[in-house]
């Protein structure tokens, strides 16, 4: 009889999630290494994270509750609906009024403007206003529709370099039908970080995205390791893959060394998956690109290549990217999505944050994704923090 | 939105899978693996794509990186390496000699 396979998802539950003890002893070793580094003087180690998925599991399990007063966690540009912008979203809602159907991925359907386009401020309201809006699991959900359909749609194509295989193996293998307009919002992770890491200063580690580098391999974080002298240990998902990629940095910091080292061995290699790689550098090239609330950052974006165009809703519709010179700040008034994104300021510092900014009745576009950083500490606080979110909110009122 | 799921591949035709995610959840997804599935393959699963296949051999690879710091530590504080090794396992409640093989 043929040996019985594991199942790799119970795995996960049962390594990574039911040991309390192993989780405690891990927390118990950095907190070791901590009190070692601020004997030697480091008051403050800052951690930063990239991934929106990161700083769901840091604040949803309480990780900074189990980290030394030393050792702060700070979550950088991680959500690419947050930094989608406002632009993309007044052109979709523009379209779906006029009767082009525009596909969405649920994150992106409640994502706010800044000022409202025909009474609608979001997708979710031109729908309600009689637009076609669909939300769809998949590319391949919205490629299957879009040839039932027969109609000019438009696919709203955001995402880091996780999602862009869903987009450029189809469009490489000429998938899509004639009707099916991509929008390209993609952004790429490693210029944002860097962005980020050299706004922000003085950041001793990185936790890399898990996702990101199954994709881009984890050499893709070797330069900015190099350029700012940072540790980096590429982590995964789970409680514990955090804190063990904690305990990672940690340890180079004390030896004084900045290597990129994995975590994620179960998913993420070196080099990445070279296959998809191909079929993105195939269709897309580099382009300078808007990030919502920040501003054009170089080579930080992807556009469809000139051999795509018969699918590109850029030149379809006649949609115009911002440049650096006409970028113009793209946020709600008062909201400050910008500086949370880039790990300048904290949520509990933006006076909107759980006042007149819900995820309920998000204001800004970090308090929409599941994944925005405003959305994730409303919905489950963090440790300390916590009761600092809870303080700040009924002196408010 | 970077989220994935780890999901069994249960059939394979051209670039679409089937995958079963548990409860009940089959779907089709786009297979963007750089190796060839087959059917029994843990794929991790994004925006209804397989990104990478899930290596069953280095499912616990994460303790290990753990193990090998912790036990540097304890050198490093003086600690004769065989005792190290033995009380960081101690400390994984022997997670990595009770991996399963596949």
């Amino acid at each position: 009889m043929p040996k019985a396979r594991r199942d790799l998802s119970v795995d996960v539950e049962r390594y990574f999630r039911a040991d309390a003890e192993v989780a405690g002893n891990i927390a118990k070793t950095i907190g070791a290494m901590a009190a070692e580094l601020k004997a030697k003087g480091r008051d403050r180690i800052r951690i930063m994270n990239f991934c929106g998925t990161h700083e769901w599991t840091t604040t949803h399990y309480g990780i900074r509750s189990l980290l030394p007063a030393n050792v702060e966690m700070i979550s950088g540009p991680g959500c690419p609906v947050c930094v989608t912008p406002a632009n993309y979203v007044d052109t979709c809602i523009r379209l779906a009024l006029e009767g082009v159907r525009i596909y969405s991925y649920g994150d992106a359907f409640r994502l706010p403007n800044t000022k409202a386009v025909s009474n609608a401020r979001s997708l979710e309201e031109a729908k309600a206003l009689g637009g076609d809006v669909k939300v769809v699991y998949s590319f391949l959900d919205a490629m299957k529709d879009a040839r039932e359909y027969g109609r000019d749609c438009v696919f709203l194509g955001i995402g880091f370099e996780t999602t862009m295989p869903s987009y450029s193996e189809p469009l490489a293998h000429g998938m899509l039908p004639g009707n099916l307009y991509f929008l390209s919002a993609l952004r790429l992770t490693p210029p944002a970080a860097a962005f980020a890491l050299d706004k922000v200063g003085g950041v001793d580690g990185i936790i890399a995205p898990g996702h990101v580098s199954v994709i881009t391999g984890a050499s893709a974080w070797s330069p900015i390791a190099e350029r700012f002298n940072t540790p980096a240990v590429v982590s995964g998902f789970e409680p514990l893959d955090l804190l063990i990629s904690i305990a990672g940095l940690l340890n180079q910091i004390s030896r004084g060394e900045h290597k990129v080292e994995i975590e994620y061995r179960r998913a993420v290699a070196w080099d990445g998956n070279e296959k998809v790689m191909a079929s993105i550098s195939k269709v897309f090239k580099e382009a300078d690109a808007a990030w919502r609330g920040i501003g054009v950052i170089p080579a930080s974006g992807l556009e469809l290549r000139e051999e795509y165009s018969k699918n590109d809703a850029k030149s379809r519709f006649g949609i115009e990217d911002p440049t650096k010179k006409t970028w113009t700040e793209d946020l709600p008034e008062g909201c400050r999505c910008g500086e949370v994104t880039l790990g300048l300021i904290k949520p509990t510092d933006c006076p909107l944050f759980l006042v007149a900014c819900t995820p309920e009745k998000p204001y800004g576009p970090c308090m929409v994704s599941s994944e925005g950083t405003c959305a994730v500490w409303a919905r489950y606080g963090g440790g300390g923090l916590a009761d600092q979110v809870a303080a700040e909110t009924e002196a408010k009122g | 939105m970077c989220w994935a799921v780890p999901a069994r591949v249960v059939a394979i035709d051209d670039m679409i899978a089937k995958v079963d995610f548990g409860g009940g959840t089959v779907r089709e997804v786009l297979a963007a693996t750089p190796e060839e599935l087959s059917v029994g393959d843990y794929v991790l699963v994004h925006a209804g794509t397989a990104i990478t296949k899930l290596s069953e051999k280095e499912f616990l690879e994460s303790f290990t990186y753990y193990r090998d710091i912790a036990i540097q530590l304890e050198v490093d504080a003086g600690v004769p390496k065989v005792r190290a090794e033995r009380e960081v396992d101690r400390s994984l409640k022997g997670l990595l000699g009770r991996t399963p093989k596949g």
